[in-house]
């Protein structure tokens, strides 16, 4: 229920429609003719330096590139993703450039402003005007150039109004009494989308750049949004040997920093989180969809139901579920060991429970309490891959 | 206040979680302090909650809003909020309007905006905890919720008594995993906060180490964070300066994130990094620099607690612990499915309420024992008199009434007497003896709100309605009712104020101007006069009750009862044959001509 970033075509959608009262920006609806600026719309920034916007004299050129970059394959910052969005605007010929932004402090919001536009905040040092707004309080926009001045006020209320947790516009131009939007980009509160149903809630947000999603991904992410409770599951790398259902929010961070600092990042399968005492049934298709990616490679793994020591979940309650997904697949995880490390309400009997079951298909399992350190049974997972620990602390 | 609660810190449950209240009274129970649940705000039910403390089942009151609650438990100051993630902000709002001193809200998925206007309009003097987290503990004294986990778990966490240790972290499930590492390998936590996985915690891990610093109890600090945020430069920025003094043990997860192939957000909503300075290197980086123990890793984080714990007890600032006895729980707490508040046949001697029934024969008084069994409470006697004219009054009303007739026609069929007593109480409802009750409500509802007997007249005859109370088929003014003149001249003779029975009389003025026989006929004469003589000597539970209740017509039901048996007994003595309606009494078909 994080903060997500949402398309640069989205971002302006949102302004487009959302848009109250005066000083509102150009937009551009229908073709663009003539000379124009055309763009990559993926979840990535400095897509000017890496070769991802074009100027070029008609809409037919603009397809032309379009059809050039699609379906590329390219890698940014270690992420592998396809070009698949795109975006074609007019070309506006202008000399001046601003740098505007909205942020969110604890207690208030912050109005980022700075005359040299088109370069990234970093680079700007001590030109950028910030300007602390209480969250109560309309922001004091007497520092802003007269002429700016509605449009600010404007794109900040939609700011406020739609549950942004942060909003660019770099650059924002000011050209012939007309103001235009060149670049925008911005984050959403995911918590706030059940009361943005009518602005961006009902929208496809997009992934991350490179992000593919599994069938059982998407499964899990619509069971989690149906249950009170919290079921997380993202496939890194379904060759991955090591995979996980670690129980809290809190211990699958700590969990897979033991993993990464043990073993090869590419050995972890997958991140996943189960929290928030789910009901039976709910673990089992948790448990199940998981299992069905994970029982798609023929390789020797080890599968980690971790946790720490649980305040409310039922261990014996959820590890049902797990049981009896597991008994769904126990033809196909005579190569999988399986390591247990949880503890809470009725731990032994549900621990108890699941070392059975395991004996009885014939799966390898070892489980453990509150006894042992809440990670070490990564070490003997790691050690049953024949992976050599290494530390990269 | 150097901790977050004491034992004798009192809280109010928004939310009917009947698991986690449990919890916190077996916590109660364990640390041998009194129930820390002083009430639950249910806005679905009043009906009190049952619990334990050990093995004793008792009753916490429910109310349906906080203001409710606050009326009657001023001593309660914390409020644990379990309401969901769409109503919890609500209830936030107005529980700092209401000065409560902890805020502890469980929900998770609060919008981030919401979270950041409570920290804004947050007074001084109150604390939130939260949300997305399980809450806060003070050893010994008060655990918010499920904080701490099950009773197994926190005996061996040792959360019954206070350590040397505060702790303060961001997830809570985690919490519980620390108690426990803190019992193990030092000596137990003083407090511990979970301030929850959000990018925006109502409170923040400083606030409560600052609090930690001035208590005397806690000797060091032990900090689990996550990537995310940047309140741990604050916390380096107070360790260099020397405000937080007490060595610190603190380790941020989270190094993982930079080696995953794609963006992954983690479990928690705040665990994401918006710049380098938020990623878990940096923070683990500048709390080591400015002091903190950091380890290289969680797992050595047990070790670091160890060290700093044995170095603290060899300087000889940590002391033996003597451990207290703790009081054993019982196996298992068996509710009770039913609950008796006015009698009792349960110890040597049979009870009305705590009188002996040997005492009411001895008195030889029917209305007492009907006060004590319908009121629990004893009545003053021009009341008790009253009481019983009422029942005189409404007795029997001769056969051709619908219950009556209704019970004669059963008894005249052959059944036994108490079926045919049922047919007759069966009719009782709103058009036969149950005005009494409408009666009272109605015109008790008009004076209280101030309306003039000429508004009230007005306003029922807008809404279509006639008047509950006010009309008879014979009797008019010229001709009264003789059993209203009775009942109305000793109320006037023995009670100094019937404002509601003057009232009444008021509005008979105006409708018998308009029509003679609209008089205040004998159900509403009862029911105003109940009201204003009866109403006063009841006890405040029952008074808040006492329309919802219907006892007005239960009184006309215990009168009527005695006329309806008089009834099937005269019938059955004469041994009626089964009546049979003529048909020529009957008009058949849809009563079009033919």
């Amino acid at each position: 229920m994080a903060q997500k970033p949402i398309r640069e075509a989205q971002a302006k959608r949102l302004i487009h429609e959302q848009w109250r009262g005066v000083g509102k920006p150009e937009f551009f609806e229908g073709d663009v003719l003539g000379k124009c600026v055309v763009k990559v719309d993926e979840l990535f920034g400095k897509r000017g330096k890496l070769g991802f916007v074009s100027v070029v004299e008609s809409r037919e050129k603009a397809k032309n590139q379009i059809e050039e970059w699609r379906g590329r394959e390219v890698e940014i910052h270690g992420k592998k993703g396809k070009l698949n969005h795109f975006l074609i605007e007019p070309f506006i010929a202008h000399e001046k450039e601003y740098y505007l932004a909205f942020t969110c402090e604890r207690t208030c919001d912050v109005v980022l402003f700075s005359a040299k536009g088109g370069m990234e905040i970093e680079e700007q040092g001590e030109s950028v005007l910030q300007i602390a707004v209480s969250l109560d309080k309309e922001p004091d926009l007497a520092s802003i150039p007269k002429e700016l001045r509605d449009t600010v006020r404007g794109l900040f209320t939609i700011f406020r109004t739609c549950d942004l947790g942060y909003l660019e516009i770099n650059p924002l131009v000011y050209e012939q009494g007309k103001i235009y939007l060149l670049d925008a980009v911005c984050r959403v509160d995911m918590a706030a989308a059940f009361r943005q149903k009518n602005t961006w809630g009902a929208w496809d947000i997009p992934e991350g750049f490179g992000t593919e999603i599994s069938v059982q991904e998407k499964v899990i992410r619509e069971l989690d949004a149906r249950t009170g409770s919290s079921l997380k599951f993202v496939l890194l790398n379904p060759r991955g040997r090591i995979w996980t259902m670690v129980a809290g929010g809190g211990a699958s961070i700590i969990y897979a920093d033991a993993i990464m600092n043990s073993a090869p990042a590419e050995e972890l399968a997958n991140y996943g989180e189960w929290s928030g005492n789910p009901s039976t049934d709910e673990m089992e298709e948790y448990t199940k969809n998981i299992l069905e990616v994970m029982t798609q490679s023929d390789s020797a793994k080890v599968l980690i139901i971790g946790g720490g020591i649980a305040n409310f979940t039922d261990i014996k309650k959820t590890f049902t579920g797990v049981i009896r997904a597991l008994e769904n697949y126990q033809e196909k995880l005579k190569d999988t060991k399986i390591y247990v490390r949880r503890a809470g309400p009725n731990d032994r009997e549900g621990l108890k429970l699941l070392q059975e079951a395991c004996d009885r298909m014939g799966i390898v399992c070892e489980t453990h309490g509150a006894e042992v350190g809440m990670t070490e049974v990564m070490g003997k997972a790691v050690k049953e891959l024949g992976i050599q620990i290494m530390h990269i602390v | 206040m150097n901790t977050l609660f004491t034992s004798n810190t009192l809280a109010v449950v928004y939310g009917r979680k009947s698991v986690s209240i449990q919890r916190m009274l077996d916590f109660d129970y364990v640390c041998a302090r009194r129930p820390s649940v002083a009430a639950i705000v249910d806005r679905e039910s009043g009906a009190p909650e049952k619990v334990f403390y050990g093995k004793t089942e008792f009753l916490i009151p429910a109310y349906r809003t906080l203001c409710d609650v606050q009326e009657k438990h001023l001593d309660a100051d914390v409020l644990v909020n379990f309401a969901s993630l769409r109503s919890a902000s609500t209830v936030v709002q107005e529980a700092m309007k209401r000065k409560y001193r902890v805020i502890a809200t469980i929900a998770e998925g609060i919008p981030e905006r919401d979270v950041r206007q409570w920290i804004n309009a947050c007074p001084r003097t109150s604390i939130l905890i939260g949300p997305a987290t399980v809450g806060a503990v003070t050893a010994g004294a008060f655990r918010i919720g499920d904080s701490g986990g099950s009773t197994e778990h926190f005996l061996k966490s040792k959360l019954y008594r206070k350590g040397s240790v505060g702790y303060v972290g961001k997830s809570g499930g985690l919490s519980n995993e620390m108690y426990r590492m803190i019992a193990e390998h030092a000596d137990g936590i003083v407090e511990g906060i979970a301030i929850g996985g959000d990018r925006y915690p109502g409170s923040h891990m400083l606030e409560h180490l600052i609090r930690f610093e001035k208590n005397p109890d806690i000797k060091f600090h032990v900090i689990l964070s996550e990537i995310g945020g940047r309140e741990e430069e604050e916390i380096a920025d107070a360790v260099k300066k020397r405000v937080i003094a007490k060595p610190l043990i603190a380790w941020v997860s989270g190094t993982s994130a930079a080696y995953f192939p794609k963006d992954v957000q983690f479990g928690h909503a705040g665990a994401w990094a918006a710049s380098a300075a938020e990623t878990a290197e940096a923070k683990n980086t500048i709390l080591r620099e400015a002091g903190a123990h950091v380890p290289s890793c969680f797992e050595e984080l047990p070790e670091t607690i160890e060290n700093i714990f044995q170095k603290l007890k060899s300087s000889g600032s940590i002391g033996e612990m003597t451990e207290p006895i703790v009081p054993d729980m019982p196996a298992v707490q068996t509710h009770t499915h039913f609950q008796c508040t006015i009698s009792s046949d349960f110890g040597e001697e049979s009870l009305y309420g705590d009188r002996p029934i040997a005492e009411y024969i001895a008195d030889g008084a029917l209305i007492p024992v009907l006060a004590r069994l319908w009121w629990k409470t004893e009545l003053p006697s021009p009341v008790l008199r009253y009481l019983e004219m009422i029942l005189c009054a409404v007795a029997d009303h001769g056969p051709a009434v619908a219950g009556a007739h209704n019970a004669i026609v059963a008894a005249s069929a052959g059944k036994d007497p108490i079926d045919a007593l049922c047919s007759g109480l069966l009719t009782i409802g709103p058009r036969f003896g149950g005005a009494v009750d409408s009666a009272a409500r109605a015109f008790y509802d008009a004076r209280n709100r101030g309306l003039s007997p000429h508004d009230f007249i007005q306003e029922m005859k807008g809404k279509g309605e006639r008047i509950p109370g006010i009309g008879h088929k014979v009797k008019t003014l010229h001709h009264p009712d003789t059993r209203v003149t009775a009942l109305l001249k000793f109320a006037k003779e023995n009670f100094d104020a019937l404002p509601v029975t003057d009232y009444a009389l008021e509005v008979e003025k105006m409708t018998t101007g308009k029509k003679p026989n609209l008089i205040l006929n004998v159900d509403g004469a009862i029911a105003v006069t109940l009201v204003d003589i009866l109403l006063p000597h009841l006890p405040d539970e029952i008074r808040e009750s006492f329309f919802d209740m219907n006892y007005l017509n239960g009184l006309f039901a215990l009168g009527r009862s005695i006329g309806l048996l008089g009834h099937v007994y005269d019938q059955k003595r004469l041994q009626t044959p089964l009546y049979r309606h003529p048909t020529e009494d009957i008009l058949y078909g849809d009563g079009t001509l033919p």
